[in-house]
């Protein structure tokens, strides 16, 4: 088998020195002088292709490295580096700064009809060479080292944070007809509202249900009871105190106002409180600008419409979703102020109810303004894109940009765009390895996949189910394959050092639970860690307990 | 001279010829004896997003001083794209080049990066067309040895269907370390005279932070500090306003030491009407929905 090198003497040898050098010579030494000259100029030159030998064989002692290895392995893995290793040079291959143990160093073809070789070298990717990206990889033969393409070391991706590993487990059965209400309590309860009769009712881990509300508490502040149409949205604070309602009264016959209200229902002490009552007339002539104005100021004074839902941090503060098209804040001082006006979804046509409520009349055509009115009109801080899901505790926003390519954070505090952060997914008919515990640009589980349930804001970080696709699939083969990667995983995302940790160990059970996509969500978490969870097309609400191994 | 001399003296002459090759220094040669400049083309202009598939929707094109294929500006044996053809409307900044490579399959960085195509210094012809060749606009720019400049077609506020080339020009300087130097550009036909301001991570305005005052078209370079980015997501956070008015956008501008930015405001700020070429003989109007926005390229660093 030939080398580089075994090429190149081969071609040298096709030339017949001896020959050539008797004719010159024998013609040189005729004249002393010129001959000396000659000889000695023949000598440079000769030593100079000497001196270019010298420097092939130092060019053939350095290796060289084929960069065609993966950029993340996890512990225990093999790297296999190609490229002219030159094994036989006290060859030694360092990654993270530790000498890497070599399992085996072959010769190989370059390609099937090549007469050129390579080595290839295997070593055993350790825990000692560290966890984490930019791991450096060098190679030295013969005492020359080469620094190339560092890479990722992820851990065990079967360890959690949590200690223990997890399943689902039944907390209870959905009513029909009654949909989960925004509350991140933290002790893991869960209010549910039922779609007829607007009672809500709280859910306790162990699975007691207690009605906490109902439409008859509904009065105005002069103690005067009245009906409800329809409640666009409730919220329950995290301290568990109020709940929050939006609440639409529509105008009896042969009267002109249909009301919205603001309201909340203290559940320690059964008092409700109308925080605001807006009027809305039902002839469009009546819907004026004026009419609809101040946006802000005291909330008992400020014009409040529909708003369609409702999140109450643990401060004290309320905000609001005004049809996705504004997102509002009621603040502990009972100032109600607009943050953001939202200008991605602006129509030229006159606004229908469906899309925002208050309809504006404009005098000159008759017709109501458009959207792009309203948002011009309206104030809060235009950003062109939504908002999808908040964490209050640290005020960020986050939106899935161009359906889940890539999650937005939005500073809540200044109102700025902070950091936009593209996900990363495995082929799975690629037989891609899923990266569990990886950092961030690695991590393969389709973080802001439209496909899959929002994670849960916890702390700053956001905590979901991922490969669930994986842990799902109908084919044996790929079935097969993914199974020895404990799949899905509960995974714990930290956009602030750009780090995925699985959050428990081992895969997440699910006792036959499924979390179907776009319609299953996330609902809160408990002092344990434990997280709650809508299951089976929100017809169950599950929890996380541990899971005891023995079972298997 | 004794004829017995002349193999030594050709042989010495041979000798002496390799090795003044040997010593020769090689200068390295540039193309045009280095009256490059460099030039990267965006397509910024909004009402024509709202034409039709077969109008100028899509796929714009640019030729350079002729409409024509003509060397050097020709397929090249289909070695190379022209006319140039600015990327598909749902992109941010449709921009030409948009590669290092000119290979459309092989894209480095992301989307607003600034690629530069270089040119030889003189007078040009920019010629905007749809993909149907509807001419759009056609610019005329004298390019001048080792300058860099973005130029991007842009409608223009003077009538409602005229478009104009702004030519921003971008100086490249040695990085200057814990500074980032933004170049603020206003390209909003109808948002007026703004301001550009930097607040904290409350949201609070700066005492240091520098206002430019800004009009249709104009553009100023800004340095700021690094120093404390770290408390606002290690990002320099701006804000454009009406002078002593109204917030118009918001931008959190990274705080990579030495970078060199553009910081676009762009888009329409009201609803508009503006005329749309339909083909080389008749118009349509559409209706521009407010768009007004901030884009951020990074262009040196």
């Amino acid at each position: 088998m030939n080398t580089l090198n075994d090429k190149y003497l081969n071609n040298m040898k096709q030339i017949n020195q001896t020959q050539f050098l008797q004719k010159i010579l024998s013609f040189l030494f005729r004249r002393s002088l010129e001959g000396y000259l000659c000889f000695l100029l023949i000598i440079i030159t000769f030593s100079a292709c000497t001196d270019a030998d010298r420097f092939y064989q130092k060019l053939d002692r350095q290796p060289e490295i084929l960069n065609n290895y993966n950029s993340v392995y996890i512990v225990g893995d093999t790297l296999t580096i190609q490229g002219r290793l030159n094994p036989e040079n006290n060859l030694e291959i360092r990654i993270g700064g530790v000498k890497a143990e070599i399992l085996s160093v072959t010769v190989i073809d370059i390609s099937e009809n090549s007469p050129y070789t390579i080595e290839s070298a295997k070593v055993l990717i350790t825990e000692e060479m560290g966890i984490g990206e930019d791991r450096p990889v060098s190679v030295t033969s013969a005492g020359i080292i080469i620094s190339t393409q560092s890479i990722e070391i992820v851990g065990n991706g079967d360890i959690g944070i949590l200690p223990h590993q997890l399943q689902l487990q039944k907390v209870v059965n959905i009513p029909s007809g009654s949909t989960p209400i925004y509350c991140r309590s933290g002790n893991g309860h869960v209010y549910l509202m039922n779609n007829k009769t607007y009672a809500v009712s709280r859910v306790t881990p162990d699975g007691n249900i207690e009605q906490v509300f109902s439409l008859s508490a509904c009065k105005d502040a002069d103690g005067t009871p009245f009906d409800v149409t329809q409640v666009n949205a409730m919220g329950v604070d995290p301290k568990e105190q109020y709940l929050y309602m939006s609440l639409y009264t529509k105008a009896p016959w042969a009267t002109y106002w249909s009301y919205y209200r603001f309201c909340r229902w203290n559940m320690q002490n059964n008092s409700f409180e109308v925080l605001n009552k807006t009027p809305y007339h039902i002839y469009r002539s009546q819907r004026t600008p004026e009419a609809a104005q101040p946006f802000e100021g005291r909330v008992a004074e400020a014009k409040i419409y529909k708003i369609t839902a409702i999140y109450p941090d643990s401060e004290g503060n309320i905000y609001c979703s005004l049809m996705g098209h504004f997102l509002t804040k009621l603040n502990t001082d009972g100032n109600y102020s607009y943050l953001f006006n939202f200008t991605q979804n602006q129509s030229a046509k006159p606004t229908t109810e469906d899309a925002f409520v208050p309809l504006i009349n404009n005098p000159e055509t008759g017709e109501y303004y458009s959207t792009v009115w309203i948002h011009q009109f309206f104030p809060g801080n235009k950003i062109n894109y939504g908002i999808n899901y908040m964490d209050l505790k640290t005020q960020k926003a986050y939106t899935r940009v161009n359906n889940g390519s890539s999650l937005r954070v939005t500073d809540m505090t200044t109102l700025i765009q902070t950091g936009e952060y593209t996900q990363n997914y495995l082929d799975m008919y690629a037989g891609d390895v899923p990266y569990v515990t990886a950092s961030l640009k690695n991590f393969n589980g389709a973080f802001v996949s439209s496909h899959t349930a929002d994670p849960l804001p916890v702390d700053g970080k956001l905590v979901g189910l991922y490969f669930m696709e994986q842990a799902t699939v109908e084919s044996a083969l790929l079935k097969n394959f993914y199974k020895a990667y404990e799949l899905p995983a509960l995974c714990e995302i930290n956009l602030g050092n750009h780090t995925v940790r699985r959050y428990a160990p081992r895969k997440l059970v699910m006792n036959g639970y499924n979390m179907t996509k776009v319609v299953d969500q996330f609902l809160n978490i408990d002092e344990d860690g434990m997280l709650y969870l809508t299951a089976n097309t929100q017809q169950v609400i599950v929890k996380t307990t541990t899971y005891n191994n023995e079972n298997e | 001279m004794n004829k017995s001399y002349y193999p030594f003296v050709g042989l010495m002459a041979g000798v002496a010829l390799f090795f003044t090759a040997c010593v020769e220094d090689l200068n390295p040669v540039l193309p045009a004896d280095g009256n490059i400049a460099y030039v990267n083309f965006v397509n910024a202009a909004e009402a024509i997003l709202y034409g039709q598939n077969d109008t100028l929707q899509r796929y714009n094109n640019l030729y350079i001083n002729d409409s024509i294929n003509n060397p050097p500006f020709d397929n090249y044996n289909d070695r190379a794209w022209y006319p140039f053809e600015f990327p598909e409307s749902t992109i941010d900044i449709r921009q030409c080049p948009r590669h290092f490579t000119g290979v459309s399959a092989i894209t480095v960085g992301g989307n607003a990066d600034v690629y530069w195509l270089p040119l030889e210094g003189g007078d040009y012809r920019f010629i905007y067309t749809s993909k149907n060749k509807t001419y759009l606009y056609t610019a005329e720019e004298s390019l001048k040895k080792s300058t860099y400049q973005m130029l991007y077609l842009v409608e223009s506020p003077e009538t409602d269907s005229s478009y104009t080339v702004v030519n921003v020009p971008i100086e490249r300087k040695e990085r200057v370390e814990e500074r980032v130097i933004v170049q603020l550009v206003n390209l909003s036909p109808d948002a007026g005279v703004v301001e550009v301001y930097r607040v904290d991570a409350n949201g609070n305005e700066m005492a240091t932070a520098t206002i430019n005052t800004l009009t249709f078209g104009q553009y100023a370079s800004t340095e700021f500090s690094t120093e404390g980015t770290k408390n606002s997501y290690n990002s320099i956070l701006l804000r454009f306003r009406t002078p002593g008015g109204n917030d118009l956008q918001s931008i959190a501008v990274p705080a990579n030491n030495g970078a060199v930015y553009t910081l676009l405001l762009r888009g329409f700020i009201n609803q508009t009407k503006r005329s749309v070429q339909k083909d080389n003989e008749t118009m349509t109007t559409v209706t521009v929905l407010p768009n007004l926005r901030c884009s951020l390229r990074r262009v040196f660093y």
